[in-house]
């Protein structure tokens, strides 16, 4: 047991004590995370910003008298002729010409207009002559989906003036539109919301949280497993830790612990940057999540445990692959493909309903991804926690044995 | 004391190793029935030339190879059945065993030490009394891969030499070191043999082997050809030098081979 610790604070010393190092694994991640994520901010926010501020130019193909009439009703903007509707000012042109429509639509599909609003030839007379029963008149629109400017402008004039055309035609048919509204929904309610908020939280954060830590996990250690069993064949100095009188198992150990402490603490910097970080990017855009994530006691502890107990399993499979290769460049070449299965599972759990049988909690890599997005959902049970924190231990150990079963190899220690 | 009886060793290659090596079988013996006894306080030398199968009889009795055939016992022990007594009582230094070139020779000095469970204090002890004879103290804390070539062979010879063990197998240990740090190096080989210490040296300089080796064995393609003493070795030859003696014994055996 001794011996594994030197093994470990050897190995430990090494990362720290390098200047490099400690940048790349701690500093570097953070430093781009958070710089990554407020850089989106501010793009995002300026991008949005600009079509807020864009003033939509719209042809109206025989807009009738009752249409030019409400938009009359708006205000006009002396400087650029615009009508000015909510916030936004509207250049409303207007065309009898189908051939003018034509050249619209040209000047669309190019991004030089963003609207047309084509109405029929006798709309007001079909509004004015309807029965019930009785066709009613088809108003079209031609926009650009692929155009920020257009597509924010269809939703702004269908939302701001279509509907409110719409009703006031409504109201000069009907006279009173609570007619047809007949009964509210939740005006007068505000406590409409029955929900445990941590669940809804967690469920937020259970899409996205476990993901992003089973791949920081996973990443922080990669590297670090290829140098440290691989990287240490490649330089000679295994054979130097082999001739020691120590047990094979007990470097194996020692390696694997300081993996463990120094791939959580990669993540922890990672996720302490990210938990920084997304704030910042909905601040920049202008809202606020309002969600706080807090968890009980026992939630906290579930998590720990299986975060704990997967970073094991994590650091004895890359320590698996590791120990087959010769040096460190085939070493990651090795650790890839199980860094793929790494995201593909935890792509898995994001999609994956709450409902996981509790023997599906064994299956290796699985059964613990799942049961840490549910302890964010607070749908693990005891007995699946129990199963999947037993799962990482019983495969990483089994790995961990393997790897020493390696190192007793002299094929695979030293290509003889 | 160490003994080697009948061990061979045979490599088994892949086929790549094959391609490189162009050879048809996946078979190459680079040990051949090789037995031989070497006692404390004597300088036993293996002698051959490169790839005669040296490095790998001294990695089967360090326990970092396991003979095909054949049983190493050191200081009665098995190599296979009590590698961890063996380790403990031998230092091996051989061109494959590096430092890590991140750390200091103060800071592997220690984590050796601690590794063989030595305590701080004999550990600190060992340090001063091998880093000065080496003349590492000026540079104990500057990293391995700061030092120059014969800076890092003292350092390797410290290190390993750490738990005092009573079996000293050096590989080629004056291998691309200058005249001064050479001499160095085989002046402690004769102190530790002068404590009744059993010292291994494996080469292929016939002068230093004359004059550092009390008996020796010399190994070539994988059979041991000769054992026994320097004067051994020049009369059964009519030689003048243990090179001549080596190129007669060499010249033999190409003669059968062929």
């Amino acid at each position: 047991m001794k011996a594994i610790g030197i093994v470990m604070r050897k190995e430990l010393y090494r990362v720290f004590s390098d200047k490099k190092m400690i940048f790349g694994l701690f500093i570097m991640p953070a430093v781009v995370v958070i710089g990554l994520f407020f850089l989106m901010g501010i793009l995002a926010s300026s991008m949005l910003e600009d079509i807020e501020e864009h003033e939509p130019t719209i042809l109206v193909y025989q807009a009738p008298e009752s249409f030019q009439n409400y938009i009359r009703s708006f205000e006009v903007q002396e400087s650029t002729g615009g009508y000015k509707i909510g916030v936004t000012i509207y250049h409303i042109s207007q065309t009898e010409e189908e051939s003018e429509m034509e050249d619209g639509k040209q000047l669309i599909y190019s991004g030089d207009l963003d609207l047309i609003l084509a109405f029929p030839e006798d709309f007001d007379r079909q509004i004015e002559s309807y029965v019930a029963g009785g066709a009613i008149p088809d108003l079209q629109t031609f926009y650009n989906p692929s155009e920020d400017y257009s597509d924010h402008a269809r939703s702004e004039v269908l939302s701001a003036i279509l509907e409110a055309y719409r009703k006031s035609l409504l109201e000069e048919r009907i006279g009173d539109l609570e007619q047809l509204e007949i009964f509210t929904i939740d005006q007068d309610n505000e406590n409409s919301v029955i929900q445990n908020d941590n669940k809804a939280q967690g469920k937020l954060f259970g899409y996205m949280i476990p993901y992003m830590i089973t791949i920081l996990l996973f990443a922080g250690a990669m590297s670090l497993g290829a140098d440290s069993f691989a990287g240490e064949k490649e330089r000679g100095t295994m054979a130097a830790l082999l001739m020691t009188p120590i047990k094979r198992s007990c470097i194996v150990y020692g390696k694997l612990f300081a993996l463990m402490i120094l791939s959580g603490l990669s993540a922890l910097v990672y996720g302490g940057a990210m938990i920084f970080a997304i704030p910042l990017l909905y601040r920049t855009l202008g809202a606020i999540t309002g969600q706080d994530l807090s968890f009980p006691p026992e939630q906290m502890f579930m998590m720990l445990v299986l975060i704990v107990t997967l970073v094991f399993l994590y650091v004895a499979l890359i320590a698996l692959c590791a120990t087959f290769a010769k040096n460190t460049k085939e070493g990651s070449t090795y650790i890839t493909p199980l860094y793929m299965i790494v995201m593909a599972i935890g792509v898995i759990s994001m999609f994956r309903g709450e409902e996981v049988a509790n023997l599906q909690y064994l299956i290796p890599l699985y059964g613990p991804t799942m049961a840490l997005k549910n302890v964010f959902t607070f749908d693990v049970t005891a007995v699946g926690f129990v199963l999947a924190s037993l799962s990482n231990l019983a495969t990483g150990a089994l790995c961990a044995w393997l790897t020493a079963r390696l190192f007793h190899s002299e094929k695979i220690m030293f290509n003889a | 004391m160490i003994e080697i009886q009948h061990v061979t060793k045979i490599y088994k290659l892949n086929r790549k190793q094959m391609e490189e090596q162009k050879v048809k079988s996946n078979m190459k013996v680079a040990v051949r029935d090789v037995s031989l006894t070497a006692r404390e306080g004597e300088i036993f030398g293996i002698l051959g030339p490169n790839g005669a199968g040296k490095t790998t009889l001294l990695r089967c009795v360090a326990t970092l190879l396991k003979p095909t055939e054949g049983q190493i016992t050191v200081n009665g022990f098995d190599t296979i059945k009590d590698g961890e007594q063996v380790r403990r009582s031998i230092a091996f230094l051989t061109n494959e065993v590096k430092l890590d070139s991140h750390f200091s020779p103060k800071y592997l000095f220690r984590f050796f030490g601690r590794l063989y469970g030595m305590k701080e204090e004999e550990i600190e002890a060992r340090r001063k009394e091998l880093f000065e004879y080496f003349g590492i103290t000026n540079f104990e804390d500057k990293r391995i891969e700061e030092l120059s070539t014969g800076m890092k062979q003292k350092a390797s010879i410290a290190v390993s030499l750490v738990h005092d063990p009573d079996i000293i197998i050096f590989d080629e240990p004056t291998n691309g070191l200058d005249i001064i740090t050479a001499r160095a190096v085989t002046d402690y080989l004769k102190i530790l043999k002068e404590q009744g210490k059993l010292v291994v040296v494996s080469t292929h300089i016939m002068p230093e082997a004359q004059k550092l080796c009390d008996r020796m064995a010399m190994i070539i393609n994988g059979s041991c050809v000769f054992q026994g003493t320097l004067e051994e070795a020049l009369e059964q030859n009519q030689a003048q030098d243990l090179e001549d003696a080596f190129f007669e014994i060499y010249r033999q055996v190409m003669e059968v081979e062929a």
